[in-house]
């Protein structure tokens, strides 16, 4: 049931590992897990309920995907079809919204190591030449072999999962010795609170790489992206359990650093040096796999004709992502709530396309009569209009009671613009397919 | 001579301008005391003193150290709470 790598079926080449280094990428961000603390403190014993709710939701969102099977681009017919699943005007979507999620995540996650590595490791030296050598650090490893920046992918990613064993194993134990079960109440129960949650699993997408035949097709990849979704899920509600068990709720909500108390009242020094460690592991984890994830997207893109064929074009791009961080990192962003607000609305716009996605299942589906309406992957028409429903109403609310509610709105009607604009240039200017 | 001196003013005016720059800040804040640590530490929980942490963003989200008692407030927004401080109390504005 649990297997890391896949038996070898037929001539085809099973990639298990990286689908789940990379498909785990961006949820061990240390962003998630300060936010899965926060949401525990308030709603308490309610919230390893809705974090399950929502690992059905993602599972949802996966097999939507494998029914697109043109992202995956295991045979020769499918790589005819092209990223397009969302139609043409849409198309650059997937591509601006990793983009900008890349920038904006390594100019916040880099520094909130710096910060980290300062206050727990190495008072003297400075957090923000910290962050600057570990952006350069995360920029040099895609100049690496692939085999390497998986690797390392691996390596972050397992970090981040070893510490948190640690600390609920060490919690768990001591925890239940202590009278603490009257503790665990909600406190702040909101209807954004319980949305966050489907922020928690973004990212899984980033483990597939379009156009790598090497990588296993539908349903063996899909089984791996759920379980490496239910996995991550699981470590979750066991930390969000063991934090309450420690700290009081109404102290976890109202807290940013929501994670490094839990660790700290769970395991002293040690449990906040392993925090420490979890927290700088966690931001190159998610920013090794947003760049990936952007240089992927950059060459299946050449190679379809949508962006210029030019060898160099992937390694360009993390030039880029790289020197915009550093440029926005030394700009003062960081110290900025603007940022948190675009991290966010960034953020919002990978759960709408998830939720597209779902729409255009949905759509599909609708499209068929009677008996050919079938299901999509183990789904039928209401599964997918409530996770359609759930999902653009979860993103309505989250923007609305965000800080910066007209930013944010605005920013996603200027980024959808931009991206329309550009899938019509390619509509108008693309070759006409040939019979 | 005077064609060459005339040549090289543009890059005279902008090195000045640097220069002023990086002095003017330190001229200018002569006026504002800095306070170490130690002597922070003695006068906390004292009445005599109100501290205001004015980071914001990521410096404060991100920092475990936060001074108890400190008050949160955002440099951009000085017009709007200068008024209400005590100015019979010393203030210190903690930003690292």
């Amino acid at each position: 049931m649990f297997t890391l790598l896949s038996r070898p079926k037929d001539n085809v080449k099973q990639s298990a590992w990286p689908l789940w280094a990379y498909g785990l990428g961006l949820m061990v961000m240390p962003d998630n897990l300060a936010l899965a603390s926060q949401f525990a403190g308030q709603l308490g014993i309610f919230a390893p309920l809705i974090l399950a709710v929502s690992v059905l939701i993602f599972f949802s969102f996966v097999r939507c995907y494998a029914n697109l099977n043109p992202i995956y681009g295991s045979t020769d017919s499918q790589e005819k079809e092209g990223p397009n699943y969302l139609g043409t005007w849409l198309v650059y979507y997937p591509l601006v919204i990793r983009f900008f999620a890349a920038i904006l995540l390594a100019t916040g996650l880099t520094v909130s190591s710096g910060f980290v590595f300062n206050e727990v490791f190495v008072y003297w030296f400075p957090n923000f030449a910290f962050a600057f050598m570990l952006l350069a650090g995360m920029g040099g490893l895609q100049l690496l072999r692939k085999t390497h920046r998986s690797r390392a992918q691996l390596v972050f990613v397992s970090t981040v999962l070893l510490g948190l064993a640690i600390l609920v194993v060490t919690g768990l134990i001591t925890g239940l010795f202590q009278d603490r079960v009257r503790a665990i109440e909600a406190h702040q129960v909101t209807i954004s609170g319980l949305f966050l949650p489907l922020l928690l699993l973004l990212g899984f997408d980033i483990g597939i790489y379009p156009g790598d035949n090497s990588l296993a097709p539908p349903p063996e990849s899909t089984k791996i992206l759920k379980r490496a979704i239910a996995v991550f899920a699981g470590f979750l509600i066991f930390w969000v359990m063991t934090a309450l068990l420690h700290v009081d709720g109404l102290r976890l909500a109202n807290t940013s650093i929501a994670h490094l108390i839990s660790a700290r009242e769970i395991g002293g020094q040690a449990g906040r040096v392993i925090m420490g460690v979890m927290i700088i592991a966690g931001s190159c984890a998610a920013v090794n796999a947003l760049f990936e994830g952007v240089v992927r997207l950059t060459q299946h893109f050449s190679r379809k004709g949508m962006l210029p064929q030019m060898n160099l074009l992937p390694k360009a791009s993390v030039l880029v992502m790289t020197a915009v961080a550093a440029f926005l990192m030394t700009s003062g962003l960081a110290g900025e709530e603007l940022l948190e607000s675009l991290i966010r609305v960034t953020l919002l716009m990978w759960l709408g396309h998830y939720g597209l996605i779902t729409a255009k299942n949905l759509l599909g589906m609708c499209q068929k009569s009677g008996s050919d309406q079938g299901v999509v992957h183990g789904q039928n028409r209401f599964q997918l209009m409530a996770t359609a429903i759930i999902t653009f109403g979860g993103i309505l609310v989250l923007v609305l009671t965000g800080d910066q509610p007209m930013l944010m709105v605005a920013i996603m009607i200027v980024t959808i613009c931009a991206v329309l604009i550009a899938g019509g240039i390619y509509t108008t200017l693309r070759p006409s397919r040939s019979g | 001579m005077l064609k060459k001196c005339v040549g090289y003013m543009p890059m005279i005016l902008i090195l000045g301008s640097v220069l002023g720059l990086m002095v003017a800040p330190v001229s200018a804040s002569g006026d504002v005391g800095i306070m170490s640590k130690d002597a922070l530490k003695a006068l906390l929980g004292s009445d005599e003193v109100v501290i205001l942490d004015v980071r914001t963003g990521r410096d404060w989200r991100s920092s475990e150290f936060k001074i108890q008692g400190a008050q949160r407030a955002k440099a951009k927004e000085i017009d709007k709470w200068s008024a209400d401080l005590p100015m019979d109390k010393k203030l210190v504005l903690y930003c690292a």
